[in-house]
């Protein structure tokens, strides 16, 4: 550069005066390009100043620099304005001793010699070290200067540094809200359309000539500024302190903008977003220096607000790094109020003008708007331009979107075919009104009780328990809050549809194939796992299969290796040397367009292996990158996932661990996928990992490995049957497929599956990394399916329950799925380069029965359920339930401002049984009726609801009633039942003498328990498939209805029960508590005011919480809750806190004698914090994978 | 070659993810799956429940809808009506528990059972009867067994003009030892003859197998109801031709201590024979039939029918003692069998018929063959009324057997099915005419199918002569003739008005036998208390079935495989012939002394 500019630094030419003052940063790139602009100034500066404020100090002059080109270091200087009133202090003052020349401040005469330099100019013109000014700018601009007096600061048109040129600013100003507002577009082409401009805001400090005196009044610029807004400031403080402010258009500078693109960062990738916190920061800063004082509270609360809110859209725009800086930006600035402070204070002390002066200076919110516009529609015209492909790449892309969609379309179509064929039954009477419950499947309630059971961290089954909530309630909650709490009857019978659909499009990131994608499609919504819990009512394993494909899609997209449909042109291909090296491709696209249909990523056979590896960035780099709100997205799906079988999360973070090893980037978003799930079930978690390793700490293990929803026994089938995708043995009953030896129906699927995943395993380089982590998701499927299916997890009626051992079978066979996919990929097109042999029949063969096997599954299954057959996958416990189970009245009661409690009683099949049996058994003479055995069986239970509810259980409480270790040792199991609650125990002695006819009155203790309502379901109540139990043993309906008439007789002979109805129901007596001759009212209710006297007063209550005005009472008073007592539990008097006591196993406050507004609820230390971190972190996930486009090379 | 190291790294990772999955299904393929846990409700004792019983009212003349002949009078002399309540000091041994556990040596023994009596119309009023028990020391026999503890009663008599209700509160939380039974003699007229009835439990679903509405018959369906509820009561009836439509909804509401009389022949006459069945609903209630017959204006017995064992696929009558006859004979006696539609499963449907069960059977069994075995238990052993061994039952249709050619003796009936079935047995003797050539008066008495017997305690009204015939029955459904299958033991107690014991002797039978034992004069009470504890009736583990093989336990090296049928005959020698009537032990016993609780977790009824 030197050899280039050294002639120009000898052209001759009249000085200005003028201090040009460069500051840089070291010897930067830019610094040389500068310089020589410098010297070749058609009017050169009376002296130049460089300044370099690093402390390296790499800074040479170019040689043959005239003697009035000085190098001053100031390694102290922060700012530019710093430097740039350094290096005028320090040279000024030299200047002033060694120069000969007076200190005359308007010594413009042009009588320096060029290589002397004046003591001091008129003018300072300042330049940053990477914008260098054409040979005109300083002439243009003392001229523009010279003969205006009042002009204070003047600045050059800047142009961008490298080609081509485009126009970067002429002069600047301000919407009303300091808002900075160039007028130019990124990427516009100066064609003088802003050369009129003159009198203007503000101009940046580049180039920017400042009349030295006004410098030295205004103080140069703001010590808290800079790099950016310093100069918009200054010109600001300027125009307030009475001088004009110009751009002069003539004069131009290219500027490089290092500070600004990020490019100082070393990584050469210009990056505008890496100065953004300074940008925003500076802004801020400026706001707040600017505004007139009064308004300056509105401005920080403005900037604090707008802080989150713009956060929170950065998130959903996917900059996170940006996210960041917005939040902190405004924390930074209002932490230094000191910089504010000063930095008004200059601004008043320099200012004769008010600011409405500068109005017509400021652009006008039309402005700002029109602005905005511009640049959408730029935008879009510019991705427009940028991306158009060609016309018949258009073609040829509509071509295949309109074969995928009619491939999609056809399979949705089958699938929902299949699904009404077998469940028209049932989608009938839930659109007619019906609940869907048994099995597992607990029936739905109000959306009320729903978020109250999520939020509250109380149990409310029996009498109450402290405990999370299933993580199920609130994956489930927008959809239950969408249809008023019946969220079940979507999972479950659109089950199959949806589990088809999110495997297709799953598929699709391993595959582009349209058979491939349909056939892994109708892999997945046959599979024996979704078919099985779903005719049990395993909600939570419905609602894991539909989500494992959308976890897997989310991965692939957020690590960037899914296959994308491209149509790469003729003109492509020659820098895309992988597709058209492989003639397998190109043989069989559509050679005569020129056109070539490939797959991009990591689609390249090994046979055209020229890129390294998977995952290499190649051409189409920018895809590479993956995306974020993929990872996001995979996050939510693993958490519905996982909070529909606990399981699942274990087993997704081993398989995550091997995603994080075989990828080659990304890692980090990866391991995000886990953060959502672990979040949502840290309260488990916490409880699981916190405890010592005693029984208590495996009832928490328990809890991990349980299934939310009823508990439903099952027994794990064969470990090779898991492998071919059954997690229970299928059952040998009667189908509308013709039996085969050994079940042969049921192995063909998973057969032929575990055939292609193997064969996979001998694939190429390109699919190795994917299909062996396929490989691995099994080993951890089978993993968790062993596990959890030899763990007991709850207690049902009659047997433990182990866990079900479909979802990790539906993980396995996932696995299984992506190793075939990836490895039967492009198979086709191998076969064709081959010669005809064994290969191709023995693929065809291959390709029928894989079809056919999971075609047959889904038809026969959808065939079955229609007949009430039990089908290979058993018969279907989930039956429609078109009555309340609970009648009106006693819902009136649950829901009224009693909150009160239905005990159900019924006989105990169990123990009828066992009395059918007896008879069978030739036992002279009845003991059923005789009661001679002298015993005889009941259940219980406490509704809230309309009969059991999801919310009614969780998997914590659930484990709690277990003891013991978590594996079995030999065939004797680990577990064995805890003991019972002890108020639980308390209920069943009390339901124990209500049978046997010795409870005497009964309407105390069950008042006492907030039970108002006592219901006998009727017979016909039974839920479920009623062939199965009744039909294997006709006696025991027979001994179960005689054992419910007995009951019955109890019932109504049982002193304070009143009996009201009997319809089909069940039977129904009121709770009847007297006190002396009169009855009380709402004697049965949750909340009740006992006085020291014993007299109760029934209080309102909602739910699990009270919030009621009470009246003034006598001393001694107590409030109790009909609730199991518990630390956690906080009651407030006009907002004191209540002292709790003991009373008997029931919630208790003391109560002074005043009456109040009375607030009760459930409120342990540890909810808030739970609630607040669960709702950031699964806030923030949603909004980061909410679909919005990345907006890239866009200056914000 | 730079290929290989790949090549080499994609074959070792594919061996290991492979070797993982291996791994994984070894570990599983070698670890077993632990059995089912079954999980077994708390099986929580209770203490006894106040026992109440309801007693039958004096018998009553149906009023016939006749022209009444003045010439002729029904009733030429009054009945005597007595009843007679029985209540034990201290407690006997409780079902299925060792007999030693209620220590003899103890301190103090139990109080004694209070039991008083109120007529049914005047519940609220002052006791008219009371047994008090509770004064009598415990008369505990040197070295005897805890059998005999409380070995002593209380008996209160009386002349009964209504329904009788009677309670008692339990004794240190044991349920009381007390009984009480209605006796109504006859000695001419249209209801000539001995009725007898032990007091029974109420209950909310009553069986009465007797009866009839043929020309001839009266039978009158009696309702009481002791409880404090009123009662709401639906009838089902089975006739021969299957079961009867009744008209007029069949639903009567019984208020508290009200009766209710019915003449089965307005709700459907010309039935030969006669199953009914009562539900009630808000209360529990007693019910029984009068029957009475008469063979033109010669009186054809009277007796009252209680209330027998629900269907069950065994039925036992005991205490049948017949005189020789013939078969068609008038005074041989009958056996009435039904298998019930709609309350109970038919098995007879072919297999896969249907997938529903339940609420549909009556649809698959209404006019199903049911096969049903029909064992005699005689005094040397089981005995073969030919032609009777095996009867197919039509179900819903009521089906009487002919008990003529039964050879002279004391007899159980056991009834074997493989469905649910009712059983119920008369038997007659035949008088002598008042003229010759008159038609012979006919005395008849019903008796009810029972359960296996527990300790229990029948009252005797007084005046009459008392039997009482016991029957081991064998556990098998098919007992091999002469190869009764065990033995079983009980002690037989008589008690005398004042409460002293009469007779009390240990009594071991094989199984497979009846014994007809006469008790002296006097006997106010009659207690049999299995000594040998043969088979709970096993609730108390489920997961055991309760075969009696089984639990029983051994014995003199005799296993205990067999269980008590028992009554007691009442007869009393008039001037024309022989009345009797059949008391037998309560049914619908109250004392439930455990009951198997658990906290549901799943959907009710499931």
């Amino acid at each position: 550069m030197s050899s280039e500019s050294s002639p120009s630094l000898s052209l001759p030419g009249h000085p200005g005066d003028a201090t040009a003052v460069v500051v840089t940063q070291g010897a930067t790139e830019y610094l040389s390009r500068t310089l020589a602009g410098l010297a070749a100034q058609s009017r050169p500066p009376a002296r130049v100043l460089v300044v370099d404020v690093s402390r390296d100090g790499g800074v040479v002059l170019p040689p043959g620099a005239p003697e009035h080109w000085r190098l001053l270091a100031a390694p102290g200087a922060r700012t530019f304005g710093a430097a740039v009133r350094e290096a005028v202090a320090r040279e000024g003052a030299s200047g002033a001793d060694g120069g000969s020349q007076g200190s005359g401040a308007s010594g413009a005469d042009g009588g320096h010699g060029p290589g002397r330099a004046p003591a001091s100019t008129r003018w300072l013109w300042l330049l940053h070290d990477d914008s260098a000014p054409e040979p005109t700018a300083l002439a243009a601009l003392l001229r523009a200067v010279e003969h205006s007096p009042s002009v204070g600061v003047a600045g050059p048109k800047q142009r961008t540094w490298g080609e081509p040129v485009r126009l970067l600013e002429a002069g600047v100003t301000t919407s009303r809200f300091g808002r900075r507002m160039t007028g130019v577009d990124e990427g516009e082409v100066d064609q003088g359309q802003l050369d009129g401009r003159d009198d203007v805001l503000g101009v940046g400090t580049v180039g920017m000539l400042v009349r030295t005196d006004v410098w030295e009044q205004l103080g140069g610029t703001d010590p808290a500024l800079g790099p950016y807004l310093d100069g918009l400031d200054l010109s600001r403080r300027a125009r307030l302190s009475g001088h004009r402010v110009v751009v002069v258009p003539n004069a131009v500078v290219r500027h490089a903008r290092a500070s600004f693109t990020g490019l100082r960062d070393g990584d050469g990738e210009p990056d505008h977003r890496s100065s953004f916190g300074a940008r925003r920061q500076a802004l801020l800063h400026t706001q707040l220096a600017w505004v007139p004082l009064p308004l300056v509270p509105a401005v920080v609360v403005l900037a604090l607000a707008s802080g989150v809110m713009r956060a929170l859209w950065r998130v959903i725009t996917k900059e996170p790094v940006l996210a960041v800086a917005d939040l902190t930006a405004p924390l930074w600035v209002l932490a230094r109020p000191g910089r504010i402070a000063a930095a008004r204070r200059t601004a008043r002390r320099t200012r004769a003008l008010p600011r409405r002066s500068l109005r017509p200076l400021q652009a006008t919110w039309r402005d700002v708007y029109r602005e905005y516009r511009d640049r959408r529609m730029r935008r879009r015209e510019s991705q427009r331009v940028v991306r158009a492909p060609s016309e018949l790449e258009l073609r040829e892309l509509a071509a295949i979107t309109r074969r995928r969609r009619w491939a999609l379309g056809g399979l949705a179509l089958v699938l929902a075919g299949a699904s009404w064929a077998g469940l028209s039954g049932l989608v009938t009477a839930v659109a007619g009104g019906a609940r869907l419950a048994g099995g597992a499947l607990a029936p739905s309630v109000r959306f009320t009780a729903w978020w109250d059971a999520i939020v509250s961290g109380w149990v409310p089954g029996g009498l109450g328990a402290p405990g999370p909530a299933d993580p199920l309630l609130l994956a489930l909650a927008p959809l239950a809050a969408v249809t008023g709490g019946s969220a079940e009857p979507y999972v479950m019978l659109g089950g199959v549809l949806a589990a088809g659909v999110s495997a297709w499009f799953a598929a699709g990131a391993a595959t582009r194939s349209l058979a491939l994608r349909t056939w892994a499609a109708l892999v997945w919504a046959a599979a024996p796992a979704l078919l099985l819990a779903q005719g049990q009512g395993r909600l939570g394993a419905v609602l894991a299969h539909v989500m494992i494909p959308w976890v897997a899609l989310g991965i692939a997209r957020a690590v960037g290796v899914q296959r994308t449909d491209v149509v790469a042109s003729g003109m492509a291909d020659a820098d895309r040397p992988a597709p058209s090296a492989s003639p397998a491709e190109t043989g069989g696209s559509v050679p005569e367009t020129g056109a070539l249909l490939a797959d991009a990523g990591g689609s390249v056979p090994e046979t055209g292996g020229s890129r390294p590896e998977v995952g290499d960035p190649g051409p189409d780099a920018e895809r590479w990158r993956g995306s974020l709100g993929a990872a996001a997205a995979a996050g939510l799906a693993l958490a519905v996932a996982t909070s529909g079988a606990p399981v699942l999360l274990p087993a997704g973070l081993l398989v995550l661990l091997v995603i994080v090893l075989v990828t080659p980037r990304r890692r980090g978003r990866v391991l995000f996928v886990a953060v959502p799930a672990l979040v949502l079930h840290a309260p488990l978690l916490a409880d699981a990992l916190g405890s010592t390793p005693s029984d208590t700490s495996s009832a928490s293990l328990r809890a991990l490995l349980g299934d939310p929803g009823l508990p439903l026994a099952s027994r794990l089938a064969p470990v090779w049957q898991q492998l071919l995708g059954w997690p229970v043995e299928p059952v040998a009953g009667d189908s509308v497929l013709p039996a085969l030896p050994g079940q042969g129906w049921a192995w063909i699927t998973g057969g032929v599956l575990v055939i292609v995943a193997l064969a996979a395993l001998l694939r190429g380089r390109a699919v190795a990394r994917g299909v062996r982590a396929g490989w691995w998701t099994v080993a951890c499927g089978l993993l968790v399916a062993g596990v959890s299916g030899r763990v007991e997890v709850a207690a049902a009626d009659g047997v433990l329950v182990r866990g079900w051992g479909g979802v990790g079978v539906s993980l396995a066979v996932a696995g299984l799925l992506v190793a075939a996919l990836l490895g039967a990929d492009g198979v086709r097109e191998r076969l064709g380069t081959r010669t005809f042999g064994w290969r191709q029949p023995l693929v065809a063969l291959l390709a029928l029965v894989a079809v056919a096997g999971p075609a047959l599954q889904l038809g026969a299954w959808a065939l079955d359920a229609r007949a009430d057959r039990p089908g290979l996958v058993g018969a279907r416990t989930v039956a429609a339930l078109d009555a309340p189970l609970v009648p009106a009245v006693g819902r009136q009661a649950q829901h009224g401002s009693q909150s009160a409690r239905v005990l159900v009683l019924a006989p105990d099949a169990a123990a009828a049984s066992a009395d059918g049996g007896g008879d069978a058994a030739g036992d002279a003479g009845g003991a059923s009726d005789a009661g001679a055995g002298a015993a005889t069986g009941v259940r219980w239970q406490f509704v809230r609801e309309d009969g059991p509810a999801l919310t009614d259980r969780s998997t914590v409480t659930a484990a709690r009633e277990l003891e013991g270790g978590l594996f079995a040792h030999g065939a004797q199991a680990a577990a064995h039942p805890a003991p019972t609650a002890p108020e639980l125990a308390l209920v069943d002695e009390l339901v124990a003498r209500i049978v046997a006819g010795s409870a005497g009155d009964v309407s105390d203790a069950l008042a006492e328990r907030g039970v108002a309502i006592v219901l006998l379901p009727a017979a016909s109540a039974v839920v479920g498939p009623r062939g199965t139990h009744a039909e294997a043993d006709p006696g025991r309906a027979a001994a179960l209805a005689s054992a419910r008439g007995r009951l019955e007789g109890q019932l109504d002979a049982t002193e304070g029960l009143e009996r009201i109805a009997a319809n089909e129901t069940g039977t129904v007596w009121r709770v009847a508590v007297v006190d002396g001759e009169d009855e009380v009212v709402g004697g049965s209710a949750w909340a009740q005011l006992v006085g020291a006297d014993g007299g109760r007063v029934a209080i309102d209550s909602a739910g699990l919480t009270v919030d009621t005005e009470i009246p003034a009472g006598a001393e001694g008073r107590t409030l109790v809750l009909a609730e199991a007592a518990d630390p956690g539990w906080r009651a407030r008097l006009d907002g004191r806190t209540l002292r709790s006591v003991q009373n008997d196993w029931r919630v208790a406050f003391e109560l002074p004698a005043e009456g109040g507004r009375l607030e009760v609820s459930y409120d342990p230390a540890d909810r808030a914090p739970r609630l607040w971190v669960q709702g950031v972190v699964l806030g923030l996930t949603l909004l980061l994978a909410l679909p919005v486009r990345r907006r890239r090379g866009v200056i914000q | 070659m730079s290929v290989w190291p790949g090549r080499l790294a994609r074959a070792g990772s594919g061996i290991l993810v492979l070797g993982a999955v291996a791994a994984v299904g070894a570990a599983g393929w070698f670890t077993p799956v632990p059995d089912d846990v079954p999980l077994a409700g708390a099986g929580i004792p209770v203490p006894a429940a106040p026992t109440t019983l309801v007693c039958p009212a004096p018998v009553v003349l149906p009023e016939s809808g006749d022209e009444d002949d003045p010439e002729f009078d029904p009733a030429p002399v009054d009945s005597v009506d007595r009843i007679r309540f029985v209540a034990g000091a201290g407690a006997g041994p409780r079902d299925g528990e060792s007999a030693g556990t209620a220590s003899p040596g103890s301190a103090d023994p139990p109080p004694g059972a209070v039991l008083e009596a109120w007529p049914l119309d005047d519940l609220a009023g002052p006791p008219v009867l009371t047994a008090d028990a509770s004064g009598i020391v415990a008369d505990v026999e040197p070295g005897g067994g805890a059998a005999l503890v409380g070995s002593r009663v209380a008996v209160a008599s009386g002349e009964p003009t209504t329904g009788t209700v009677a309670r008692s509160q339990p004794v240190a939380e044991l349920p009381p030892r007390v009984a009480g039974a209605v006796v109504s003699a006859v000695s001419a007229g249209d209801l000539r003859g001995i009725t007898a009835a032990s007091c029974q439990r109420p209950a909310s679903e009553l069986w009465l197998v007797g009866g009839g509405t043929e020309l001839g018959t009266t039978t009158l369906l009696v309702v009481h109801n002791p409880g404090a509820t009123p009662a709401e009561i639906g009838l089902e009836m089975w006739g021969p031709a299957g079961p009867v439509e009744l008209g007029g909804g069949a639903r009567y509401v019984v208020p508290s201590g009200g009766e209710i009389s019915l003449r089965l022949s307005a709700l459907a006459p010309e039935l030969a024979s006669t199953v009914v069945r009562v539900t009630s609903a808000g209360g529990q209630i007693g019910a029984y039939l009068q029957v009475s017959e008469l063979d033109g204006f010669t009186p054809g017995g009277v007796d009252l029918v209680v209330p027998g064992l629900a269907p069950t696929t065994r039925q036992v009558i005991g205490s049948l003692v017949v005189p020789e006859s013939q078969v068609d004979a008038p005074g041989a006696g009958l056996l009435r069998l039904l298998a019930p539609v709609g309350t109970a499963g038919g098995r007879d449907a072919p297999e896969g018929a249907d997938d529903r069960a339940g609420s549909q059977v009556p649809e698959v069994t209404e006019s199903a063959e049911v096969p049903v075995r029909v064992s005699f238990v005689g005094e040397s052993g089981p005995v073969v009324l030919p032609g009777a061994e095996e009867v197919v039952l039509v179900a819903g249709e009521v089906t009487d057997v002919d008990l003529g050619g039964l050879p002279a003796g004391a007899y159980a009936v056991v009834v074997d099915s493989e469905v649910p079935v009712l059983a119920g047995a008369r038997v007659e003797r035949v008088g002598t005419p008042a003229e010759p050539g008159d038609p012979a008066p006919v005395e008849q008495a019903w008796i009810a199918a029972g359960a296996r017997a527990s300790a229990e305690l029948i009252a005797v009204p007084a005046g009459l002569a008392v039997d009482a015939v016991l029957t081991a029955v064998p556990a098998a459904p098919e007992p091999s003739a002469g190869d009764p299958t065990g033995v079983t033991r009980a002690r037989l107690t008589a008690y005398d008005e004042a409460g002293a014991v009469l007779v009390s002797e240990e009594v071991t039978m094989p199984a497979g036998t009846t014994l007809r034992v006469p008790l002296p004069e006097g006997t106010a009470a009659v207690e049999l208390i299995p000594t040998l504890a043969a088979g709970t009736a096993g609730m108390a583990d489920p997961g055991e079935p309760s075969d009696l093989d089984a639990t029983a336990e051994s014995v003199d090296g005799l296993s205990a495989g067999a269980s008590f049928a028992w009554g007691v005959l009442v007869q009393s020698q008039g001037t024309d012939g022989t009345l009797l009537s059949v008391l037998t032990p309560p049914l619908h016993r109250a004392a439930i002394d455990e009951v198997v609780v658990r906290q549901s977790r799943r959907m009710p009824l499931e």
